[in-house]
């Protein structure tokens, strides 16, 4: 996609699940919501949501576990056909988020605006959320941010391809509708609930991570940034919201971090491990979650805390795992 | 040898048609004129690492601009891989 066709994409991606979302809700007022539209929408959350979250995130931007091909090509397909970005651009954006989160070049940082009060807030939620992708000058700089992404063939060609997955999207629930209610009505409305109306909330989740996990709720961890945690969202958007924790320790698998901290994707990861299929599963220990959490507090944490942000990994003399430990 | 040709071709195939066939395609081309992504230059960039087998210096990679630029670090890398180019040594 060049820029033009990227903005189209943008404006179609949220303007169409939106208007889903409005006739849904019709349909749903006068009861035509079937068995087969929930089945839809619910396999379709799944996908979309392990894919974006335990692959997109976990797995591909912060390497937070190893799996096999067929796996990844599955995360990297069920996370395109999610809707948010080719996988190259999606974890480009997210390591620069990390590297200068809420500070000038994070790419959705709720306070990048100097407007004060009640509206500069409403602003910058608003560009975390997704004001942020209707940017012009937005440039996600893959070459920079994912050198080690962009050399697996698999990744560059699911990007080149974006569009069809997003696509085939739409298009698998309507298949699965079809297959429960076996008439064409009932793959329209699987297009609409498995497709349009699971891209809208799934998508807004995904944005309430940048816009109010940044704003309100509780941080544990005093990081250089305003990430917080935020428990009502953490079934919903299947653990990426302990943010906090995930800011405070990016590669871990898990971002739950108490037992009764809710985390879906990080259960996926346990339960593939158990079965061979995941490895190398990035874990941090509670002394060293204690010990940072305390020294972090010493010094204080936020935005305007002094930070040295680490080279793009394309500077890095050491691309292996290894050489990027916390950064990402 | 990773010639300016060979750039040529994957960026026209990359853009799948959209730059102008008679769009010319020198050593000082800038790429972001030609309308490439930064997602569709780093497509061309690995998958020219793939085709000759060879690796970019990550960092210089990422700093090239123009035709002439992708040529030289690819070269670059292709003589520091001291096997040489198979399509040369045969
Ligand atoms: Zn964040
Ligand atoms: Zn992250």
């Amino acid at each position: 996609m060049d820029g033009r066709e990227h903005h189209t994409f943008i404006l179609a991606a949220s303007i169409l699940p939106l208007l889903g979302f409005v006739a849904a809700i019709v349909l749903l007022w006068n009861s035509v919501v079937g068995v087969s539209d929930l089945v839809a929408f619910g396999v379709m959350y799944v996908i979309a949501g392990l894919g974006v979250t335990a692959g997109y995130h976990r797995l591909f931007a912060h390497r937070a576990f190893k799996t096999t091909r067929p796996l990844k090509l599955f995360f990297a397909s069920a996370g395109a056909a999610a809707g948010q970005a080719p996988p190259l651009i999606w974890t480009a954006h997210h390591r620069k988020h990390h590297r200068v989160a809420d500070k000038p070049g994070d790419p959705h940082s709720p306070y990048g605006g100097d407007e004060p009060g009640i509206r500069g807030l409403a602003k910058g939620l608003w560009h975390a959320h997704m004001g942020w992708l209707f940017d012009e000058d937005l440039d996600a700089d893959p070459m920079r941010y994912c050198p080690d992404l962009a050399r697996d063939k698999d990744l560059r060609w699911i990007s080149r391809y974006f569009v069809a997955f997003v696509l085939a999207g739409l298009l698998l629930p309507g298949l699965i509708g079809l297959a429960i209610g076996g008439t064409l009505a009932s793959f329209a409305t699987g297009v609409l609930w498995g497709g349009l109306v699971r891209f809208f909330v799934s998508n807004h989740v995904t944005y309430a991570i940048n816009s109010v996990c940044h704003v309100f709720g509780r941080r544990r961890f005093e990081v250089a940034d305003e990430s917080r945690n935020v428990g009502w969202l953490s079934l919903a958007s299947f653990g990426e919201s302990w943010h906090n924790n995930h800011h405070a320790f990016p590669r871990s698998y898990t971002h739950g971090m108490r037992w009764y901290e809710v985390d879906l994707s990080a259960q996926f990861i346990r339960g593939l491990e158990r079965l061979g299929l995941a490895w190398d599963v990035v874990r941090v220990d509670r002394a060293t979650m204690e010990r940072k959490a305390e020294s972090l507090a010493r010094v204080g944490g936020g935005r305007h805390v002094p930070h040295a942000p680490p080279k793009p990994l394309a500077e890095q003399r050491d691309l292996s795992p290894a050489g990027v430990a916390d950064v990402e | 040898m990773v010639t300016i040709d060979e750039v040529e071709r994957l960026i026209r195939e990359r853009m799948r048609g959209k730059l102008p066939a008679d769009a010319t395609v020198g050593p000082g081309t800038v790429l972001k004129d030609l309308g490439l992504s930064s997602l569709q230059l780093s497509d061309i960039v690995f998958s020219l690492e793939e085709l000759h087998d060879i690796e970019f210096d990550a960092s210089k990679a990422a700093d090239v601009k123009t035709v002439g630029q992708m040529v030289a670090v690819a070269n670059e890398a292709l003589s520091a891989d001291g096997s040489g180019d198979p399509a040369l040594t045969g």
